[in-house]
């Protein structure tokens, strides 16, 4: 990234913010809206539309603003891990909110309590003065009306490429998935799973959104489809609390939480694709993560030219609002593929939400390994909740995958592939987004509507397998989470070292034998 | 356990068979033992002089004594028999012989004539039964099947007065019981709706004492040995899932045995049985640190034969 073109994104995020600061919502249109083009347009009225006649409405509304957009894509360009300038506070309780504001006015500049975004009694407030978060969470520790406060952590996606090549589905078989449907088969609709990721496309549609295309900004057609996978009757109506204002449809432009759903959940014995694990239950998508593509939306849309392809992230704001809203719309099962550094009490009561409304969390442990083997988040709360459980990664050979994170505290291993122990059919392998379709590096006028054979390697791809068995087990009568997480631990396969290890946790997930349970003797 | 078993067995014997310490002698001959004490009552048999028998109990002017040689009961009026002493009836018992000197020739007790009623002897009689059994491992059965108890149906056979009151026994039951696999977590169970099914197949094979209380009414007690053969089988069971295995313990019982016709009898029994280390290597029951496969039971029996 040049130095130019950051000093112009500064520019045109201050532009945009005099033109309307936090309150611009980009207005979606139709596409027979006829659109002027460039910036100024881009103010009045982002172009964001449907081209197949459904009526888009404000269902697409962006609801990000282009100062907190530029935010994300500076802290992931610099390897930050949080957003600057904002941090996530809680006050004790009974604090009032006048009280709030003092302990806030402990920081430089003007914090405004009221300028700030209430996730539950979680406060994310902007702190324009001061914008290294850590700083600023230190001083607001020290108040005395605070309880906690923390960075608006960026966590990462826990995937990692894996070439696509002839597989099959043998971390079903590892964990005994044939045999397992013979007691369940697929478990029941009624049982909700959230994938809290960077979400799964739930609508067919084709969008207009307003791209750089390289020399100018074009209204560009861009088509979705929901999974053929995955029946459009299979989904509840989820929600995105990155990009777009509620109501909008989540669509998926990464690929990884339709992959990781399609884990848990996609269709089996239809003769389409590959096979999920309850693929009876109902699928919930949230949207947390934004990939490439949902930034050089956002960007062409507030009219700042350039390829912005500094990579997804997954704010801790919108996880702490993604768990809790799953949690509160009846989720059962809760998949939480996604992680990076740094102690969150936010991702920690949001699991304990969860837990507490019903849900059973299944986190991925972390992919770094081999990148330090630092503790990860929320991954690091899987022993601390019951009813939360850290999942590490298995290769085809039962041994840890060589980027499966030993320190976060694994509870149960499940497969998550190594491209080291099989090669390219070592990966995990579903149905999903045909990602060439959408490489940033050659694409310009993506497409999200096409789905082939995905392989892909990562605890992410470990935690959906526990998410399933678990969807699974709920179907089967076990409905408390802390109960579901004894089940999975008690009938795992014991790996590495006997008994509870770093590395296999209580060992790997064994569907069939949690789903069947004990009789007298055996 | 089976030690402590053998020991019970042991004592329950001796002290059957020790029951009639002292005796009365016949002091005239054809002196008549009678079914009722009154002169009026039927003659079951006739002693000679010299004959001991055992003394049951006491009376208004009569006996009630026991043959100790054929273990028929009646009464003889008090002033045709003189109580030995005790010690006398255990010299005499040890000699093998009716309380007189070892000097005088032994004269037979036997009755010079047949009695009214025929003379008590060994008799195989076939038994049917119904016991409900309330399991040793309570909590494991509670949580499969909803409950720690269950029915067994049996039948077998029995020798009776194979020597006094010995009798010895041989039955085979069959209970089955269903019910689901569950997951337990806490000490809450959790149903899977995994059908079970559970069967019980137990042989006893047993000796007892038993005693005439009355007429119609005879007490005894019991126990041997048990061969459980124990099957749990469940839906989508693979390879050694199941179970069928066959378990050894013990049982002891004790009841009373009415009689309601000739060739009829009831009986009420009380049964316990104690089969170690059959269940607690893996399923509910290792969860709940129970290991015996045994349960005390109440079982009405009906008895063919006399």
């Amino acid at each position: 990234m040049s130095s130019r073109r950051i000093a112009f994104a500064l520019a045109a995020s201050a532009w945009l913010a005099s033109a309307g600061g936090n309150s611009i919502g980009l207005v979606a249109q139709d596409r027979g809206t006829a659109g002027a083009r460039g910036r100024p347009e881009a103010a009045a009225g982002a172009r964001v539309g449907s081209a197949d006649g459904q009526a888009a409405g404000e269902a697409d509304a962006i609801g990000m603003t282009a100062e907190r957009a530029l935010a994300f894509a500076r802290a992931r360009r610099e390897q930050l891990g949080w957003v600057p300038g904002e941090v996530l506070v809680k006050f004790k309780p009974g604090v009032s909110l006048a009280q709030g504001a003092r302990a806030l006015s402990a920081l430089r500049g003007d914090v405004n309590p009221r300028a700030g975004r209430w996730i539950g009694d979680v406060l994310l407030v902007p702190t324009p003065g001061e914008e290294n978060p850590d700083l600023a969470a230190g001083i607001l520790a020290q108040q005395p009306e605070v309880l906690w406060a923390q960075p608006n952590y960026i966590r990462r996606l826990l995937a990692t490429p894996s070439d696509p090549g002839y597989g099959s589905q043998w971390h079903l078989d590892q964990i005994n998935m044939p045999a397992a449907w013979d007691i369940n088969a697929g478990g029941k609709g009624d049982v909700l799973v959230a994938v809290v990721d960077s979400g799964v496309t739930e609508v067919t549609r084709t969008s207009v959104f307003q791209l750089w295309t390289g020399t100018r900004f074009e209204l560009v057609p861009i088509p979705y489809a929901i999974n053929p996978d995955i029946a459009e009757s299979r989904f509840e109506k989820g929600r995105d609390f990155i990009l777009y204002s509620a109501g909008t449809p989540v669509l998926d432009m990464d690929g990884h939480g339709t992959h990781v759903a399609g884990t848990i959940l996609q269709s089996t014995n239809n003769g389409t694709g590959f096979a999920g694990i309850a693929y009876n239950a109902k699928l919930l998508p949230v949207k947390v993560c934004a990939a490439d593509w949902d930034w050089q939306i956002i960007m062409s849309s507030r009219g700042i030219p350039g390829f912005w392809n500094e990579g997804g992230g997954c704010p801790d704001d919108a996880i702490l609002a993604g768990v809790r809203y799953a949690a509160d719309q009846g989720a059962k099962v809760i998949n939480l593929s996604l992680g990076g550094a740094g102690e969150s009490p936010a991702e920690f009561e949001a699991l304990r939400y969860a837990v507490s409304k019903g849900a059973f969390v299944a986190v991925a442990a972390g992919n770094n390994y081999e990148d330090g083997n630092q503790p990860e988040s929320p991954a690091r709360y899987g022993r601390q909740i019951e009813g939360v459980m850290t999942v590490g990664a298995v290769g085809r050979s039962m041994k840890r995958a060589y980027y499966s994170n030993t320190s976060s505290g694994t509870e149960i291993a499940a497969p998550g592939g190594d491209s080291r122990d099989g090669g390219t059919a070592g990966g995990v392998f579903q149905y999903g987004l045909n990602e060439a379709d959408f490489d940033f590096g050659s694409v310009v006028k993506p497409r999200f509507d096409r789905y082939t054979t995905v392989s892909k390697q990562g605890t992410s791809m470990a935690a959906p397998h526990v998410a399933g068995v678990a969807a699974l087990l709920y179907s089967q009568g076990i409905t408390n989470p802390a109960v579901i997480e004894a089940a999975i631990k008690k009938f795992a396969k014991d790996l590495g070292a006997a008994g509870v290890d770093n590395e296999y946790g209580a060992g790997l997930v064994d569907a069939r034998a949690a789903l069947r349970g004990l009789g007298v003797a055996r | 356990m089976r030690k402590m078993f053998a020991l019970a067995v042991i004592v329950v014997l001796t002290c059957a068979a020790s029951a009639a310490a002292q005796q009365v002698r016949v002091n005239h001959n054809r002196t008549p033992l009678r079914a009722e004490p009154t002169s009026a009552s039927p003659v079951l048999e006739f002693y000679q002089a010299g004959s001991a028998l055992d003394i049951v109990s006491r009376l208004e002017g009569w006996y009630q004594v026991r043959d100790p040689k054929t273990g028929r009961e009646g009464y003889m009026l008090a002033s045709l028999v003189d109580e030995l002493p005790a010690d006398a009836s255990a010299r005499s018992r040890a000699a093998g012989q009716p309380g007189v000197p070892r000097t005088t020739a032994p004269r037979p007790s036997a009755p010079v004539k047949p009695g009214v009623q025929p003379k008590p002897k060994a008799g195989v009689r076939a038994v049917a039964d119904v016991s409900a059994v309330w399991m040793t491992a309570s909590e494991s059965f509670k949580a499969i099947t909803g409950s720690n108890s269950r029915v067994q149906y049996g039948g077998g056979v029995q020798a009776v007065n194979l020597w006094k009151g010995l009798y010895a026994e041989a039955m085979i039951g069959y209970s089955r019981v269903t019910g689901s696999r569950v997951f337990v977590h806490q000490g809450t169970v959790y149903d899977l709706g995994i059908p079970v099914t559970i069967t019980f197949m137990p042989i006893d094979a047993g000796a007892g004492w038993r005693v005439r209380v009355s007429k119609t009414l005879h007490a005894y007690v019991g126990g041997g040995v048990t061969f459980m053969n124990y099957k749990e089988e469940s839906d989508f069971a693979a390879a050694d899932d199941d179970v069928s295995e066959t378990f050894t313990g013990f049982y002891a019982s004790g009841g009373l045995e009415v009689r309601l016709a000739r060739w009829l009898h009831v009986r009420a029994e009380g049964r316990y049985t104690s089969i170690p280390d059959a269940l607690g290597a893996g399923g509910v029951s290792a969860e709940f640190n129970e290991t015996d496969l045994g349960g005390a039971a109440a079982a009405v029996k009906l008895v063919f034969g006399r």
